[in-house]
């Protein structure tokens, strides 16, 4: 979904829309406006109030203009992706690169445990920032893992490298595996991640996180043992980790946004090229 | 400086350059393990077991869930409509960043871009539109919202409720005069996501490693 919205699809989409806006004009209006008048219903509708007593009571008003709303319930329809698993060279004219890889380590047998936070925040301050930032020269990087679709995402910013950093990443299940960890590098990784968990708050995104957390079904008893698996993470944690990272990584798909490195390292690799500009 | 230097007698310059060969010594010097044990750090008998909860309670009205978070908000609510996507047709997704930008951008059938602006920062603290795309815990599919966010301080929350009512009851999409007049408008500002120089292009990149991998 976030692809169709926001990735290539997108892409495609506005490129030929700015081009044919100007003349056909009716059928994005009538689609617009189709689209407008589905989503106004009031099945399923959220009212999310964040402040003190008295403000939330004059803020409960809304609740009855939503009321107004058509109490019309829509089919869902087949969202049945065929994603192809290829790796692909986004090409546009720029001197530095964005290098990515992404591999499914739910699929792969990996069940969520609350030491992957810890793992990839070291992974994230150590491993990236040393090899890819430190040593290569890129302007970031990152890792980032998604519990519920239980896929795991490499990204670098701005990085002179492709190549380079593409086996940084196919490298970090070997790192993983053989990493000694001291009981002070441990702790401060532990104690990083419990940083990212308790994280300030101002009030309005603590109420954004309330109503998140009950849109997904994340409970208090979940919240709980996550907390304990990463105070728990032992050093066997990142060791375990590390097959499992192997083996998705084995199965992942890279890509790269960037100009003439990218484009040579696609053709020598074999992606699949997109010209993006 | 000129006149410091001059004002040093040899004994004096000698005692400076020494002295700044001490600095620079001592600032290479690896600090020792007595010296790193001072610097105050955080263990893990530091961290509290259970962390801290967000104010949630839920009640129904009239088919509506609403969401009740209550705290000092220093005298603003912070309110956040959902609408549920998830009929959207897979054709129609695309136009959904569109849909989003026009709501508040492009006006409505009595407004001109211009004015519903006006209306909206008179009104509110801002007014923000936006798609959420999530999944329920250890679930792959996922379920997507229209998200109308809006602060608003006490005194104005009815006029944002007639705000409200004005920006999301009334068509939208206008064409004045038999003409498109926001054409050259939709070109420029739904675009600039993607045209933002070199920020936004790790979010394409992300969403394609993300895609390959199977979301």
């Amino acid at each position: 979904m976030n692809e169709e919205m926001n990735g290539l699809p997108y892409w495609d989409f506005i490129r030929q829309l700015a081009d044919t806006v100007q003349d056909d004009f009716a059928d994005i209006e009538a689609r617009l406006n189709a689209l407008h008048a589905s989503i106004l219903s009031k099945v399923k509708t959220v009212l999310s109030l964040t402040g003190t007593e008295q403000l939330i009571a004059k803020g409960e008003r809304l609740a009855a203009l939503l009321e107004g709303f058509a109490d019309v319930s829509r089919p869902v329809p087949d969202r049945s992706y065929a994603f192809k698993k290829q790796a692909a060279g986004l090409l546009l004219p720029a001197q530095v690169n964005y290098v990515g890889l992404g591999a499914d380590l739910k699929k792969n047998g990996y069940v969520f445990h609350g030491s992957s936070h810890v793992i990839t925040r070291f992974l994230r301050m150590g491993y990236l920032w040393d090899r890819v930032r430190v040593q290569g020269g890129a302007y970031g990087a990152f890792v980032r893992y998604t519990r519920n679709a239980g896929t795991l995402a490499f990204v670098s910013y701005r990085d002179p490298n492709v190549e380079r950093t593409l086996a940084v990443y196919k490298d970090t299940a070997n790192y993983l595996g053989n990493l000694t960890l001291s009981r002070e590098e441990l702790t401060k990784a532990i104690v990083g991640a419990i940083g990212d968990i308790d994280t300030y708050l101002l009030p309005s995104a603590k109420g954004n996180a309330a109503l998140w957390e009950y849109m997904t079904g994340y409970t208090k008893a979940m919240r709980e043992q996550v907390r304990a698996e990463v105070l728990g993470t032992m050093p066997a944690d990142f060791h375990d980790f590390a097959p499992y990272l192997q083996k998705a990584l084995d199965g992942g798909v890279e890509t790269a946004l960037g100009g003439g490195q990218v484009q040579e390292y696609a053709a020598k690799a074999n992606w699949n090229i997109i010209k993006l500009l | 400086m000129d006149n410091i230097v001059r004002s040093l007698n040899d004994k004096e310059k000698q005692e400076v350059v020494a002295l700044s060969s001490a600095l620079v010594l001592a600032q290479a010097k690896e600090d020792s393990k007595e010296a790193l044990a001072t610097i105050p750090t955080l263990g893990l008998n530091d961290i509290p077991l259970q962390g801290k909860e967000n104010p949630l309670a839920v009640k129904q009205s009239g088919g509506i869930t609403v969401l009740r978070h209550e705290i000092d908000t220093t005298g603003i609510l912070y309110v956040k409509i959902l609408f549920p996507l998830d009929h959207v047709r897979q054709e129609d997704l695309p136009l959904l960043s569109l849909y989003c930008r026009a709501l508040t951008e492009m006006g409505t059938k009595n407004y001109d871009f211009v004015d519903l602006g006006l209306e909206i920062s008179a009104r509110t603290g801002g007014l923000d539109t936006g798609v959420s795309v999530h999944s329920r815990v250890d679930e792959d599919e996922p379920f997507m919202h229209l998200r109308i966010s809006a602060k608003v301080v006490e005194e104005k929350s009815i006029l944002f409720m007639r705000c409200w009512k004005r920006f999301c009851f009334k068509p939208i999409f206008p064409i004045r005069n038999g003409s498109c007049k926001w054409s050259g408008r939709t070109r420029r500002v739904l675009s600039s996501p993607l045209f933002l120089p070199g920020t936004a292009f790790w979010r394409p990149i992300s969403m394609a490693c993300f895609q390959s991998s199977g979301i």
